[in-house]
């Protein structure tokens, strides 16, 4: 009996019999492929966090990472029977589906990434271990959500990048998942189009003074200020700045676009918004499958 | 007479240009709240007096001398070359400062801070110099031209393809921002960076201008009346090279300034004579990109457009206008 499913980009895919070996194209896959029990047979490694050790045990060493400009070639020679991408990159989709069918997991929101994990189940025989992941992630984020403080929701918050003007917008996934929680608002506004397709664009200084926001997820990356060499005086200036209240978030471009990575930045946001009531100790592991503490 | 009035003329709309700067934004602010924030006590409400002090002054402190330079180093190479379209992007400043920017911020070298607009100030320095003793200083201009810009290409290849080639995607943001000309991150430790180079901008002013008139009178006739072609004309593409380094290691090659900036002024004094047009290219300069950059921090505010694209999307249709109506061929230096 085939399996067959619609991608994120609202493409059917169909496979004969469950995928074995997955190849990743994209940082997310790392929570996807975790999460459901699977060590993919080659891994893209960009800019995102987390040792791939911390994901996938002993196994980590034995995964061949392929270049950040992986070509079809490069990709073949692993002889995958499932392609794991994300929306935004069909153009990497176009271009691998001649080895292998390409299913591309929408990172928009918290249901399309459960939808994607969902159908990646399906695709590769593991729907037990997705409802068990989808399941983690919403008794851990009910739990966390629980303990918020009333009035929460009004929290102004900047998501942005080190210490510098680029903002993520109140319409990002990450933005959106917050205040459905009823955690807080992102202060920076949607600007229709950024350059690169990405809910993010560079905002007016002025502006984040005006906004003045209260918790600040300051997503790092190597080289970048920390929260502790904040140099730039409109943020020193901030009411986050100054309360301390401010998250790190070593996790580059691949901020919130898996169901772990999300549970983690919400870890982070209130540990860094209410430290005297969430004080979770930011490792990875606790969120993997086998070490939940939800 | 009428040169006196286009001076008066443009200085007041500069100033008055400037101040509109410093008046827009969030939050909008009077003319007297921005004096009381520039000169008035310290009071602990609100950010006017920070955002007056530390943003927007450095900012439109940036833009004039950003402009200023572009303006008068466009007036230079114009008529250095005698060629009305020739600017500092051939000289290979912006070309070699951008690939020092890739270079840095692709492979996460430790240049943080203000350490990235000094290493592509010395990189623009550099390859500007190279450019320079590479080319051939005597003899027919557009050799120069066209040495300037096969170099220019080169380096513009390599910053390709070290965005192409680079491991950090993630900086792809600030490589985009440096090369398209962005004035958003220019605070006083940048304008610390560029102010010692205002010096050049004097000098060629005060020294500048009588070799360039006789240097379009063509070689020959320069070197009768006694002006050494060769090392006038050196002398005038290292100032190019001193003019624009600062800026662009500071806010990245703004696009079209240069070239604009020296046929507006001509255009309005009906004259090409360097003396006059170089100084008030220079304010010109100093206008375009002062009203590029209100245009880049309002038009779809609290969003920053690059200031780059406005200086093109308002430069090119006056270089397209000016065409249209023959100025260049009328105008053009001989």
């Amino acid at each position: 009996m085939s399996l067959t499913v619609t991608d994120g980009s609202g493409r059917e895919i169909t496979l004969d019999s469950p995928a074995e070996r997955i190849v990743c194209v994209q940082d997310n896959c790392t929570d996807l492929t975790s999460d459901l029990g699977i060590v993919p047979v080659a891994m893209h490694r960009g800019d995102g966090w987390g040792s791939f050790a911390a994901y996938y045990g002993d196994a980590a060493a034995s995964i061949p990472v392929l270049g950040d400009r992986m070509s079809v070639e490069e990709v073949a020679q692993f002889e995958p029977d499932l392609i794991v991408g994300r929306v935004g990159e069909e153009e990497v989709r176009d271009a691998l589906e001649v080895v292998a069918p390409v299913y591309l997991v929408d990172i928009g929101g918290v249901e399309t990434l459960k939808e994607g994990w969902v159908d990646v189940g399906l695709l590769t025989g593991r729907e037990d271990e997705a409802a068990a992941a989808i399941a983690r992630f919403d008794a851990n984020v009910g739990a966390l959500s629980a303990e918020l403080p009333a009035g929460a929701v009004d929290t102004r918050v900047a998501v942005g990048f080190g210490d510098t003007n680029w903002m993520i917008w109140d319409s990002s996934s990450f933005c959106r998942f917050l205040h459905s929680e009823g955690a807080g608002t992102c202060a920076f506004p949607d600007q229709g189009a950024s350059e690169y397709g990405s809910p993010d664009s560079e905002f007016s200084w002025e502006f984040i003074l005006e906004a003045d926001p209260q918790v600040w997820v300051m997503i790092t990356w190597p080289g970048s200020a920390r929260k502790d060499t904040v140099t730039e005086e409109v943020w020193l200036r901030t009411t986050a700045h100054r309360e301390g209240r401010v998250c790190e978030e070593d996790s580059a471009g691949s901020f919130g676009h898996g169901l772990l990575m999300l549970q983690w930045a919400y870890q982070c946001y209130l540990n860094a918004g209410w430290p005297d009531t969430y004080s979770h100790p930011g490792d990875l592991s606790v969120w993997l499958p086998g070490t939940q503490t939800g | 007479m009428r040169a006196a009035a286009v001076v008066v003329v443009v200085a007041c709309l500069c100033a008055a240009v400037a101040v509109l700067s410093l008046m827009w934004g969030t939050p909008d602010l009077s003319a007297a709240e921005v004096l009381n924030a520039l000169l008035g006590p310290e009071t602990s409400e609100g950010n006017s007096r920070f955002i007056v002090q530390n943003l927007r002054l450095p900012r439109v402190i940036g833009a004039l001398v950003a402009g200023a330079m572009l303006g008068a180093s466009g007036a230079i190479m114009q008529d250095t070359l005698r060629n009305p379209l020739a600017g500092p992007e051939l000289i290979g400043v912006s070309a070699g400062a951008s690939l020092a920017v890739a270079v840095i911020v692709a492979f996460r070298l430790p240049f943080t801070g203000i350490a990235l607009p000094v290493a592509a100030l010395v990189a623009g320095l550099a390859t500007g110099t190279v450019i320079l003793s590479l080319v051939s200083l005597k003899g027919n201009p557009m050799r120069m031209l066209l040495a300037g810009a096969a170099f220019t290409a080169l380096l513009n290849a390599l910053v390709i393809a070290v965005i192409t080639l680079a491991p950090n995607f993630g900086g792809v943001s600030v490589i985009y921002r440096f090369l398209v000309g962005s004035l958003s991150d220019v605070q006083w430790e940048e304008i610390r960076l560029v102010a010692p180079w205002t010096i050049t901008l004097l000098v060629v002013f005060i020294l500048a201008g009588r070799p360039l008139n006789i240097l379009k009178l063509g070689d020959e006739a320069a070197e009768g009346l006694g002006v050494g072609v060769r090392r006038t004309r050196a002398a005038l593409f290292g100032a190019s090279v001193l003019l624009v380094a600062p800026v662009i290691a500071i806010a990245g090659p703004i696009g079209f300034i240069a070239l604009v900036s020296p046929h507006i002024v001509r255009r309005l004094l009906r004259t090409s004579d360097a003396r006059m047009v170089m100084p008030l290219s220079a304010v010109v300069g100093a206008i375009l990109v002062l009203c590029a950059d209100m245009a880049a921090r309002l038009a779809l505010h609290p969003h920053e457009i690059a200031v780059g694209l406005w200086t093109v999307a308002l430069g090119a249709p006056v270089l397209l206008a000016l065409m249209q109506s023959g100025l260049l061929r009328r105008k053009a230096v001989p």
